[in-house]
């Protein structure tokens, strides 16, 4: 329980200025599935997983993702992204339990 | 004799159409009930928009043969991007799920090239649909077929709460 939440990810050495990179993320997470009874109705409370991810260049919103139970546990997302100038990049992770999960990293230019 | 015959004939269908309809109607009912999911989610988010179910531009890499359903590795790509179009969301919908829509990505100028990927959770084989948008409010869509031998949506019945 205590490594939940830990995030990973990966960008590329060289970004150049104006071409797409891939950025890749991992999140430590259960992403609980939704319990039912013997009946098959499902038991109402609420459940530890991952609602929103969100991420910042610059502290400007560039991407947002809303996950269901659908997706698997320690989601993986990768997505591409691109840059004129070096700036910083930063996760975020929300969780039902309230709980948030961030991490940042320079991006470096190379012209 | 011929008559006899007859009656009991008659009567072995009726009991047999009886004794399978219980069975019968529950299957229709389920399988009614998953293309009302998918149909009502689709109604829900697009309020009856077209949408081009056979694009060629969308390209989605996914194993065709997935041993575990509870992390199936899915990516799309998008081709032909016009110097003037991003792609502003993107919709993941699992169709068999009971819940179909698994994620909806939102992008901006700077991350809408449509190329994204992520791991998902099947309860059986499915289709998964992937919906773009793009900043013309056009809709376009494609979808894969992936046979899962072992479902990953659903707790083991042994973990069941009594």
């Amino acid at each position: 329980m205590s490594k939940q939440g830990r995030i990973r990810f990966s960008i590329p050495k060289r970004i150049k200025k104006n071409v797409p990179f891939r950025i890749k993320s991992i999140i430590r997470h259960p992403m609980e599935l939704p319990e039912h009874n013997k009946d098959g109705t499902p038991i109402l409370k609420k459940y530890n997983t991952i609602h929103t991810m969100k991420a910042f260049i610059n502290n400007k919103e560039i991407m947002s993702i809303e996950f269901s139970s659908a997706v698997s546990s320690n989601p993986y997302i990768q997505f591409k992204a691109i840059i004129s100038e070096s700036s910083e990049l930063k996760l975020l992770y929300l969780d039902q339990l309230n709980n948030q999960y961030e991490k940042t990293r320079q991006l470096k230019v190379i012209n | 004799m011929n008559n006899n015959k007859r009656n009991f004939l008659k009567s072995l269908g009726a009991y047999g159409l009886m004794a399978f309809n219980p069975l019968l109607s529950n299957y229709a009912n389920a399988m009614k009930s998953l293309v009302e999911n998918y149909n009502e989610a689709l109604k829900s988010n697009f309020n009856g928009q077209q949408i081009n179910f056979n694009s060629d531009r969308i390209i989605i890499k996914a194993p065709k043969l997935a041993e575990n359903g509870s992390s199936v590795p899915v990516k799309t790509s998008l081709t032909n991007l016009n110097p003037d179009e991003y792609i502003s969301k993107i919709w993941y919908i699992v169709n068999e799920n009971q819940i179909p829509f698994a994620l909806e990505f939102s992008f901006t100028k700077e991350t809408g090239f449509g190329d994204v990927g992520t791991q998902l959770r099947f309860s059986k084989a499915s289709k998964i649909t992937a919906i773009y948008k793009n900043n013309h409010n056009e809709l376009f869509a494609n979808a894969k077929f992936i046979k899962v031998i072992n479902g990953g949506c659903g707790i083991s019945k042994d973990k069941i709460r009594k």
